[in-house]
């Protein structure tokens, strides 16, 4: 018998529904989302910071035409079974490294949809809210980041000797 | 209206130290506290009718203040905390828009500093939103000047709206004076009076309240971003914020910078300035030495603000700019408080938006001359 | 009917937006309706943001002209021996084309206004640069642009509003090689206001600070003062109504009511850019235009030209740095071959490519790769790019037309035919350039990719109604007034007697201030 996480779904996103996120799908989609840090060993840095830009994001993707309340929820019932079952560590690995789902006719199971539709948005918003630095330290901006104006002390971006 | 402007910092530090350290009941009878986990928000609100009713009572006691629950204390000291780091910003920023080119190297200077006055303030704000109070930026909230410091902290100071010169840069380099001076070479060494009641002591008071209750934090309501670095989820991290407040003015202990020896803190940073000349720590020999000179900036020479704002006696171009400013200024504190509610992020970049159309709005203002050829200042009034 | 206006103005990008700026400010009480075509697209959406962010979307891409060859809802065709490609190069919207621009704010040369004179190639202005000089001054202030004093360009009175960005790192190390190779590198002039925080997603930008004629337009319509000031959406103008030499109004459609109106105006100025401009004077036929207003000598729609882009790339082996781009625009660039001694042979502006190096951590952590497996990648081959746009000149034989049908809102489908006489000569020219600009790369180490080639996009399409003393061979006069008709303007690209070898946009914001202000002037 397949694991909760394997059983098959079709390809398309799941409904909505009326519902708002309640605080335990939120805190556990957090904790999905804190994963990536973990699993990509960029503890420098801290995602609290992110907090904030990642709620903004799971709030603006939760209303409109392509409404992701469906696919949230889903991933957070689902992420919790993974990590009651398997242990976080384990869980972790099997949905970062061993699940790989890019296009959308691959989102065949529970898990595929929890990859496609959300853990590979909080990877992008990981990125793009500072995690790039876990990768490179040194380096100061990216697409999606605000790194600051021209008129601040340190330039926005790595500069080099010609400025 | 309750005034919590008249209380004293010494006062709240005495106040936070017997919260925090007696573990007394309070003799009041208080409504009870609702989890704000959740609610609306409605439900938060800017002080627990409980706290209002102790501080009633303050104001008409004298020593020794009544008990107050220990969180309510440190409330009441975070909030003394946010109206003194709110109080130095308009007259930084006023200073700062008063240099011409603003891309000048004092006027870059002074800007850092206004941005880290700024991120004390969302430090504070933080740290309330973190024990579900939410912080208050608007209405009485909002400093008048000219005025005294909050909390009676340098009493002989008058904090004004004025252009950079070096009135101003003697106001604050008062303000961020540090308990002991560090030698600068060439110069005398200084000594400062002993004061009173020292923001340094009231933080360390706040700190070691917060240590000793070991309040529980939420995330939730914290923002992170631009001028706003920092989130405090244990202990840890609120004494980082506050170490981090008091050296980025003061200096860490012995050295004056917080962390990094090119950032200096903020009372050597203006001294740079007064001295016109860059300032670097020599480590070894234990004193600044003066590297290159820095330009003096031509600036607008401003006529001070009236404190009930420009009448309509006042120049129309005058007052259609200052009414821009106000609106725009009042505008972005109500997005500003706004931004410390749970998902208050969008809330936060309109109100970085505007924080940027200011200095342009105050800049049109300066422009204009008065009838002795000075310039106008924006008068940073509150507009509900 | 809808009463007179003193202005109807067709379009509400950039040109529409400056030319309301200055009547505006001569005098609030001016009454002026632009017509706007498309939708009004929300700015500072968080939606829309994230979207761009997680999934590179813009809210604005359904504007995009459908060129997909064959459909039926194909609205733009390309014939001649060049192809000319309509992807991504205009927005139909509230704000024209700002609501995507990178802001690249360059003002043309002392040279390009001579251009015929010089050359023998393309066309004189029917003025010169130090004409244009005030309003350039004035477009800069408008559009926030920051520059460097110290760079090439044009003379100028003043510095720029705007500091200039540092170059990065990696602009740096190419700005080193630019000077061993000939090339004076230089900071890329760009509209972005002070608050700019350096985002990197200028197509749809959080906080406003890429300029945008959105904003702009905004703040105009919700001035109280500005009493008289209208403006509407979904609102396609299908022809100007003209009686004789002077124009009366235009038919459009009125989105509330579903018919088609005439609004009537003292002065009507076509705002709607190059290909709606010269298409909207092409529809508008009467038994006194047959060809269409103003083309009584055919000149309407011909001497199209735009800027070709062309790049090199190269690869070198290693990434020490860990560098990537960090900005979302390029800062460093070059007008050493935007010169009088390039002019004939057409000259060429020399910028880096923004998109490169490029280490997508992403894509990735998607594909599953490990931390070992990324800081792997992160050292490995670095890519490099440059970029370079080249002049042309406007030649009649290539023209924009009306093609059959209608398109989306309800505007007339677009054929543009485009050849080059002497293809082998001008693809020569760029082939040296790209081997100069490999030259650069190759001394740092960059080996040369596989060229691409390259074809013309509309984004900086010009010249169909352009500037001239003469009737016979221009369409508008030097105050922008079409030739024979007395209240009748243009004001979008369409007006360009030539292209010079920058974007466009600046140059077009100083004539619309310019043209503005001088009927703000005339009107008193």
């Amino acid at each position: 018998m397949a694991e909760f996480w394997d059983e098959t779904l079709p390809v398309d996103m799941l409904a909505p529904g009326d519902q708002p996120l309640s605080r335990e799908e939120v805190d556990l989609l957090w904790s999905l989302f804190r994963a990536i840090a973990t699993h990509w060993e960029t503890e420098k840095i801290d995602p609290e910071l992110m907090r904030s830009r990642w709620l903004d994001m799971l709030e603006a993707r939760s209303s409109g035409q392509v409404d992701f309340r469906g696919e949230y929820r889903h991933a957070a019932a689902v992420w919790k079974v993974m990590v009651d079952k398997l242990t976080e560590p384990v869980a972790i690995t099997k949905l970062f490294a061993d699940t790989v789902v890019t296009k959308e006719d691959q989102a065949k199971s529970r898990i595929a949809h929890v990859k496609f539709y959300v853990a590979n948005d909080f990877i992008r918003c990981f990125v793009a809210k500072g995690g790039f630095r876990g990768f490179v330290e040194k380096a100061r901006n990216h697409t999606g980041f605000m790194g600051g104006s021209r008129f601040r002390e340190w330039p926005p971006v790595r500069t080099g000797d010609r400025r | 209206m309750i005034d919590e402007d008249k209380l004293d910092l010494r006062k709240i530090a005495s106040i936070v130290k017997a919260a925090t350290t007696s573990g007394h009941k309070t003799q009041f009878a208080m409504p009870a506290r609702r989890l704000a986990f959740g609610t609306e928000a409605a439900s938060l609100t800017a002080k627990s009718a409980a706290a209002a009713a102790v501080e009633a009572v303050l104001l008409k006691a004298d020593p020794p203040p009544p008990d107050l629950p220990a969180i309510d204390a440190i409330k009441l000291a975070l909030r003394a905390a946010l109206r003194l780091e709110f109080a130095t910003i308009p007259p930084y920023l006023t200073a700062l828009w008063s240099i011409i080119d603003q891309a000048h190297p004092v006027a870059i200077s002074i800007r850092a500093i206004a941005h880290e006055e700024m991120l004390h303030l969302s430090l504070l704000c933080n740290l309330l939103a973190a024990l579900d109070e939410r912080p208050s930026l608007t209405g009485d909230a909002v400093p008048r000047f000219p005025s005294q410091l909050p909390g009676g902290v340098h009493p002989e100071i008058e904090l004004r709206l004025e252009g950079y010169g070096p009135t101003a840069l003697e106001t604050f380099m008062e303000i961020e004076r540090p308990e002991a001076a560090l030698p600068i070479e060439g110069e005398p060494l200084e000594t400062f009076p002993a004061e009173d009641v020292t923001i340094g002591e009231f933080y360390q008071e706040l700190l070691q309240g917060i240590q000793r209750v070991n309040p529980p934090l939420d995330a939730r309501r914290q923002i992170a971003g631009p001028f706003t670095w920092f989130v405090m989820t244990k202990l840890d991290d609120v004494e980082q914020a506050i170490k981090l407040i008091m050296a980025q003015g003061e200096g860490a202990h012995g050295v004056p910078f917080p962390k990094y020896k090119h950032h200096l803190s903020h009372y050597y940073r203006f001294k740079s300035l007064k001295l016109l000349t860059k300032l670097e720590w020599d480590e070894d020999a234990k004193l600044l030495r003066k590297k290159d000179q820095i330009p003096a900036p031509a600036v607008f020479t401003l006529a001070p603000p009236p404190p009930e704002g420009y009448s309509q006696a006042a120049p129309r171009e005058l007052r259609t700019a200052s009414n821009r400013f106000e609106n725009t200024y009042s505008q972005m504190l109500r997005l500003l408080e706004e931004s410390w509610l749970e998902g208050g992020d969008k809330s936060f970049l309109r109100a970085l938006e505007l924080m940027f159309e200011l200095g342009p709005l105050a800049q049109t203002i300066m422009r204009i001359g008065t009838p002795d050829g000075r310039g106008y200042c924006p008068s940073f009034r509150y507009l509900p | 009917m809808t009463a007179a206006y003193d202005y109807v103005i067709v379009g509400s990008g950039v040109a529409a937006t400056l030319v309301c700026d200055r009547l505006l400010e001569a005098n609030p009480l001016t009454s002026i309706l632009v017509l706007e075509a498309g939708e009004r697209i929300p700015a500072r959406d968080r939606r829309s943001w994230w979207d761009l962010v997680l999934a590179k979307r813009t809210p604005y891409s359904i504007t995009y002209d459908d060129d997909k060859a064959g459909g039926e809802s194909q609205e733009s065709y390309s014939v001649g021996n060049v192809l000319w490609t309509f992807k991504e190069s205009r927005v139909r919207a509230y704000g024209g084309s700002t609501m995507h621009w990178g802001g690249w704010s360059l003002r043309f040369k002392e040279e390009d206004f001579e251009c015929r004179s010089r050359t023998g190639r393309g066309a004189d202005w029917p003025f010169g640069y130090s004409t244009l000089e005030p309003w350039y001054e004035l477009a800069e202030q408008k559009l926030g642009v920051g520059g460097a004093l110290k760079d090439e360009g044009p003379r100028r009175r003043w510095g720029y509003p705007l500091p200039a960005y540092p170059w990065s790192a990696h602009e740096s190390e190419l700005a080193g090689a630019f000077e061993k190779h000939g090339l004076k590198p230089g900071h890329m002039p760009i509209a972005r206001f002070k608050r700019c925080m350096t985002t990197g997603t200028c197509k749809y930008c959080p906080i406003g600070a890429r300029y945008s004629a959105q904003d702009h337009m905004d703040a105009l319509l919700y001035e109280p003062a500005h009493a008289n000031f209208h403006l509407k959406t979904g609102a396609p103008v299908r022809r100007i109504v003209a009686n004789r030499n002077r124009v009366n109004g235009v038919e459009y459609h009125d989105a509330m009511t579903g018919e088609w109106l005439v609004a009537q105006g003292a002065k009507v100025i076509v705002c709607a850019g190059t290909y709606e401009s010269a298409k909207l004077l092409l529809a508008s036929t009467s038994p006194e235009w047959p060809t269409g207003l103003g083309n009584r000598y055919d000149q309407v729609g011909r001497y199209i030209v735009t800027h070709l882009l062309f790049s090199v790339e190269g690869t070198r082996k290693d990434n020490p740095q860990g560098w990537f781009q960090e900005y979302d625009f390029p800062t460093l660039m070059s007008r050493s071959w935007d010169t009088p001694e390039k002019q004939a042979d057409g000259k060429m502006f020399v910028f880096n490519n923004r998109a490169l190096p490029k280490i997508e951590f992403d894509t990735l952590m998607m594909q599953g790769k490990s931390r070992k497996e990324i800081d792997e990648i992160v050292k490995g081959p670095r890519r490099a790019g440059l970029s370079a746009f080249v002049e042309e000149f406007g030649d009649p034989q290539n023209r924009l037309s009306l093609a059959p049908g209608t398109g989306k809102f309800g505007l007339p489908k677009t054929r543009i035919s485009f050849s080059r006489r002497n293809p082998a000569r001008f693809m020569a020219t760029v082939t040296a350039a790209q081997a100069k600009l490999a030259e650069c790369l190759a001394s740092l180490g960059y080996e040369r990719n596989e060229p691409t080639k390259e074809n013309p996009r509309g984004d900086h399409a010009s010249g169909v109604c352009r500037m001239g003393h003469s009737p016979d061979s221009s369409v508008t006069n030097g105050n922008l007034a079409v030739h024979g008709i007395e209240n009748l303007f243009v004001c979008s690209n369409a007006v360009l007697p030539n292209a010079a070898a920058v974007n466009p946009t600046l140059t077009l914001g100083a004539l619309a201030l310019r043209l503005g202000s001088w009927l703000a002037e005339e009107s008193r």
